[in-house]
């Protein structure tokens, strides 16, 4: 039976019907089918309970905050800075785009909205000084990818709330494989700037310096109240992102962008774009427990098995098979339904649960950059006006690299550990 | 229909942006409260998780009006429109029909739980229980609205559900 409702699954999910709802009709039909009718009773408090986290409000929280700032103005003022310090190297707009992007990874965390709103500012200043669009699109795409490893993080706050473990740590553990796929992608750029010349801008008086300067500091502001916050154990993540909600709405006025009758959008925008995470997250809570009932995961467990025993062949193994979903599935909507069947798995091989959730995260967001369904290039290549298919082109050196990085973290797990285990010492 | 399902979409978002306005405050309070005057708000974890679940089944229901919860569309986008206007016939009918289940089953559940407090502020938990129905009712209202708009032939059925 429980084949039946794996095929039941599939087609609803084929014929488009979207991934929430496909959750909930698939758990309601297994119960009606198994005529289980006190589990069937209960469905709505499975769902209910799967809110019943803390942890899961920094969601909104964080999103309003990235809503507020983007109101307020924030990304034409990151570029500006990163501008005035590099960008008169040769190639100097293409760097500004992964250091802009880093900067704002630190204030947002999910990739998609970076992306939108880089996309609107970089790509046509990039054009301006003579780059091609797919170019400019691509670098801004690939970079726009740190805005969730980089904290504060959508991923991570559900990955925290999905396995239990501390979304504190997963924000620090994120810290240096942020700054590594940054330093990924300018080494490409680098490395394209050798075989064609790319153009670079003025060089900025001290006082365009000092002026961009002051403008970028009180958004700086926030990932300092987020990292040294929850650093110095003042606030929890969630916390956290209330005041960098307050912060935010503050710097909106400071800058004299932020209009109040903007808000209502704001607010609007927020409890929707939550909702396409929370309300997945409800529904996979009531198919969780299916997959739980029909022991899933140990099943899945015993077949990991029977190939490896090694973690390394099992991380690895693990990171073909999410690349590979991630062509097609959504990366929340991945780790929503794939964590808890995986999360076993990490006893047996004795896996550092925040090591792997930096892993899953990091895999499932560079998804966003592959076809045919990565969500990125799709967002991009509309904001941008570039065709699919160059971006998709123009983005395969960057794609590389990050692969290259995910597989480095992967082995390499001190990189990750090293700044959740300094802070507990 | 269509502006009964446009009437509901505005009370959703006036009651959304109120809430998720009340809830950055109220845990931005608690902060404030605990930090500064040493005498934590008790209620703010509980009440915030439930603002949050009227945040999720309110939004939820809006993201089915917008079309914006994320679906796989690779396979649908190589079909006809014609194609395309079937399988969203087959879809919307089939998520009617179990949404249909579903919405009896919570407002059950609603009505059996409705003598239970909660843990920290003794308030009943029809309270935040309601969400789910309430949600899911406004969803079944949008869904049935695009459905019926379907097949009266006025949406083409080549976008995303």
């Amino acid at each position: 039976m429980i084949f039946a409702v794996i095929l039941l699954f599939i087609a609803f999910l084929l014929i488009g019907i979207p991934i929430s709802l496909v959750l909930a009709i698939t758990s309601i039909s297994y119960l009606l089918m198994a005529d289980m009718t006190t589990l069937l009773s209960s469905a709505p408090q499975k769902m209910f309970s799967g809110l019943d986290n803390f942890g899961l409000l920094a969601i909104p929280l964080f999103m309003l905050a990235g809503e507020l700032m983007n109101g307020g103005g924030i990304t034409k003022r990151l570029v500006g800075f990163a501008k005035v310090f590099i960008g008169h190297y040769r190639g100097g707009l293409a760097y500004v785009a992964v250091v802009a992007n880093m900067f704002l990874a630190s204030i947002l965390g999910s990739a998609n909205a970076q992306a939108a709103m880089m996309s609107k500012v970089m790509v046509p200043e990039m054009e301006k000084e003579g780059y091609t669009r797919e170019f400019s699109s691509a670098i801004t795409l690939a970079s726009s990818i740190v805005a969730p490893v980089i904290p504060p993080s959508m991923l991570f706050i559900i990955y925290g709330t999905l396995t239990g473990a501390s979304i504190a740590d997963l924000f620090m553990a994120g810290i240096i494989p942020g700054f590594m796929l940054g330093i990924g992608f300018i080494i490409v750029i680098g490395m394209m700037n050798q075989k064609q010349q790319f153009p670079k801008s003025e060089k900025a008086s001290f006082n365009t310096f000092i002026k961009s300067f002051t403008q970028v500091l009180p958004a700086m502001l926030i990932p300092f109240t987020i990292i040294f916050g929850i650093l110095g154990g003042v606030f929890t993540p969630t916390e956290s992102a209330a005041i960098a909600c307050v912060i935010a709405f503050i710097i909106g006025f400071v800058y004299r962008e932020l209009k109040l009758k903007m808000l209502p959008t704001i607010f609007v925008n927020t409890v929707v774009n939550t909702a396409t995470i929370s309300f997945l997250i409800v529904t996979a809570n009531l198919f969780g427990f299916i997959i739980a009932y029909e022991q899933i995961p140990q099943l899945v467990a015993e077949s990991m098995l029977s190939i490896s025993d090694n973690p390394l062949v099992f991380l690895l193994l693990v990171n073909i098979f999410l690349l590979l979903v991630g062509t097609v599935l959504d990366g929340i909507a991945a780790l929503i339904i794939l964590v808890p069947v995986m999360m076993p798995l990490l006893v047996t091989y004795q896996i550092d649960p925040v090591h792997f959730g930096v892993i899953i995260c990091i895999n499932l967001t560079i998804g966003l950059l592959t076809p045919p369904v990565g969500t990125g290039l799709f967002i991009v290549s509309s904001i941008a006006d570039v065709k699919f298919e160059r971006l998709v082109k123009a983005i395969m050196p960057f794609l590389g690299m990050a692969i290259i990085v995910l597989l480095i973290l992967t082995y390499w797990e001190d990189a990750v550990m090293w700044i959740p285990n300094l802070y507990k010492d | 229909m269509n502006t009964f399902s446009g009437w509901i979409e505005s009370v959703e978002k006036v009651v959304g942006m109120i809430l998720i306005a009340a809830m950055t405050l109220v845990i931005a309070a608690a902060v404030v409260f605990r930090y500064f005057f040493h005498s934590p708000l008790f209620w703010a974890n509980e009440a915030s998780i439930y603002m949050m679940a009227w945040i999720t089944f309110i939004g939820g229901s809006l993201g089915l009006k917008y079309k914006s919860q994320a679906s796989i569309t690779f396979l649908v986008d190589r079909f006809s429109i014609k194609g395309k206007r079937i399988l969203a016939i087959v879809s919307y009918g089939i998520i009617l029909i179990f949404m249909a289940i579903l919405l009896y089953l919570s407002y059950e559940w609603v009505i059996l739980a409705s003598d239970q407090k909660s843990t920290s502020m003794r308030i009943p938990m029809w309270i935040p229980y309601l969400s789910v129905p309430v949600g899911l009712t406004c969803a079944f209202i949008h869904i049935l609205n695009h459905f019926v708009e379907l097949v009266k032939g006025k949406l083409q059925g080549g976008e995303p559900i």
